[in-house]
């Protein structure tokens, strides 16, 4: 069942178009990725599912209903540590949320006390916002937007300037919060180690629209390359940079000039490779073969617009 | 209905909560409304009353004075409270999730002006305790008689704050603006147009000059005719619609040109 269906979206802002004419569907209880650099219309989409913008055409529906009408079935998290009043605690920011959207009474206090207790945040939960770290302060959005009881959370960067300890928290509450409370998220974000290892499926924009659709398997085998790390013996100079980007092959400069990262389709090319670097004087120290990566296939899908 | 129970419980909690904890900026409000007021007050003593102005505008009186300043200080905080609490809202980006609560925007945060507003009448009153207890003049206070024109009337400066939030929605730096209609707010105590629609026409002015009369003229709500009413509710309602529409299509304009929170 598809829990949300965009269809046709179209969106400009004076003579930009931000998204255009883009259509995706996500079932319910799965999690999509919106990927895209920056200005690709990823927000833009988010805020137009929400309500929060107006398209120029196109349909939004929410479990076959018109969004507009469905609002009580969409939270949301927008970027940043914004979301949250700062002088109000966990739990008052939590019942004042829950309260504008008409829900309160015995079971809500409930419902509040399960979800602190869930996010870790009960020692906590009389702390203003304010003093809580930047992870924290995001467990709190998320918690918010389940206490509203929606079919639909979207999630605008949810991981943007966490530490690694938070990061890894977020990503096993979205975990829990998808397969166990069964709610369909859709997450925006530039995050591809998150949309690698959390979502079912991915939409990639590129100028307001989408270059890609599928399932994450999907993309990987689109892309089905073998990724090398050649580690060299010295960093490159200028010189042999640009003799190296002369050779009809993408090489990926990393550290400095010295690793190259290169994508091959055929094993025996890695011969080739070897005879094209000595004949440059470019000597090897190491060759290892890196496990697929979806930054390759984001990168790939929107060739070189990444900001 | 029950819905509408739960936005006016959490919006009361939170306007107490943030009251308590932004301690310092509540009390340096109150310490500025009675600096003002000194300022205001014993300047008027020493040049003087004798400007010919009538009873029941800025007071040839100093009681006039007073509950002028008093009325005024309602006022300001009301509307400040729904203008500044909407660009509140916009620049740490709850606008956004208030508006996407299912129940309309305009609702939530007359509603929540209302909850300020009661806390706004609470100070205004402790205020006027100490400034009659400074300046050592006292005056007869029939808070249930003077309540209900001060409820009826506030209605317009409800209006008047979502105008103004409406427009810090879509232009973002208004504070000036904000700013400048605060003391505006003044002129409609203070001001008496000849002509009598005109002088209805002003926001809240029907309803401070019914303030005035009870606590000056010894005036009760019984004196005042169901026209006098009439007028005092019609005030309000045409400020207080005129709110609504304003802010809605200032809201719809903003979602149009992604400006919605965008600070």
């Amino acid at each position: 069942m598809e829990a949300l269906q965009v269809i046709n979206l179209t969106k400009h802002y004076e003579n930009v178009r931000a998204v255009d004419g883009i259509s995706f569907n996500v079932k319910k209880g799965k999690i999509c990725g919106i990927l895209g650099p920056n200005g690709s219309g990823k927000t833009t989409t988010i805020k137009c599912i929400s309500n929060l913008i107006i398209p120029d055409s196109g349909k939004i529906r929410v479990l076959g209903e018109d969004n507009k009408k469905s609002l009580n079935n969409i939270a949301a998290v927008f970027e940043g540590t914004r979301n949250l009043y700062w002088r109000l605690t966990p739990r008052e920011n939590l019942r004042y949320f829950a309260g504008i959207r008409g829900l309160g009474g015995r079971e809500l206090e409930k419902e509040i006390n399960i979800l602190l207790d869930r996010f870790n945040l009960t020692d906590k939960k009389d702390v203003v916002v304010n003093n809580l770290s930047r992870g924290m302060q995001q467990k709190v959005a998320i918690a918010m937007t389940l206490i509203c009881d929606t079919e639909i959370i979207l999630l605008d960067e949810p991981t943007l300037g966490l530490d690694v300890q938070s990061h890894l928290d977020i990503k096993n509450i979205l975990i829990d919060v998808s397969y166990e409370l069964d709610k369909t998220i859709l997450i925006s974000t530039h995050d591809m180690k998150l949309v690698q290892d959390i979502c079912e499926d991915v939409v990639i924009l590129s100028n307001g629209k989408i270059v890609a659709k599928d399932s994450i398997e999907k993309l990987f085998d689109m892309f089905k390359t073998m990724t090398y790390e050649i580690v060299l013996t010295e960093c490159l100079s200028e010189e042999k940079k640009s003799s190296l980007m002369k050779l009809n092959r993408a090489f990926y400069i990393i550290n400095n000039g010295s690793k190259l990262e290169t994508d091959i389709l055929n094993e025996k090319d890695i011969y080739r490779i070897v005879d094209d670097l000595k004949n440059l004087d470019i000597f090897i120290k190491e060759i290892k073969q890196k496990e697929q990566n979806f930054e390759r296939v984001f990168l790939s899908l929107t060739a070189g617009e990444v900001d | 209905m029950k819905k509408y129970y739960y936005l006016i419980k959490v919006s009361f909690e939170r306007t107490f909560k943030e009251l308590i904890r932004y301690k310092f900026n509540t009390i340096s409000n109150i310490i500025f409304l009675y600096a003002l007021f000194m300022a205001m007050f014993l300047g008027l003593k020493s040049f003087g009353i004798d400007f010919g102005v009538s009873p029941l505008d800025m007071g040839s009186t100093l009681e006039g004075f007073i509950i002028g300043y008093f009325l005024w200080a309602i006022m300001m905080m009301t509307y400040s409270g729904i203008a500044y609490g909407i660009t509140n809202d916009a620049g740490r980006g709850t606008l956004e999730q208030l508006n996407m609560s299912g129940i309309s925007l305009y609702i939530i945060v007359t509603i929540r002006g209302l909850s300020d507003l009661v806390v706004d009448i609470m100070v205004s009153i402790v205020l006027l305790f100490i400034i009659m207890f400074t300046t050592g003049h006292y005056l007869e206070i029939r808070i249930l008689s003077i309540l209900p024109p001060i409820l009826i009337g506030i209605v317009s400066i409800l209006g008047i704050g979502l105008i103004c939030g409406g427009l810090a929605i879509i232009f973002k730096k208004v504070n000036s603006l904000l700013d400048i209609i605060q003391y505006f707010l003044i002129a409609f105590i203070m001001v008496s147009p000849k002509n009598k629609f005109v002088y209805n026409l002003l926001p809240f002015r029907p309803s401070s000059d019914k303030v005035m009369q009870i606590i000056l003229g010894g005036q009760t709500l019984k004196d005042f005719t169901i026209n006098e009413y009439a007028i005092m509710i019609g005030n309000s309602l045409l400020y207080f619609i005129l709110g609504i529409i304003v802010f809605n299509k200032s809201v719809t304009y903003a979602k149009r040109k992604g400006l919605l929170g965008g600070y």
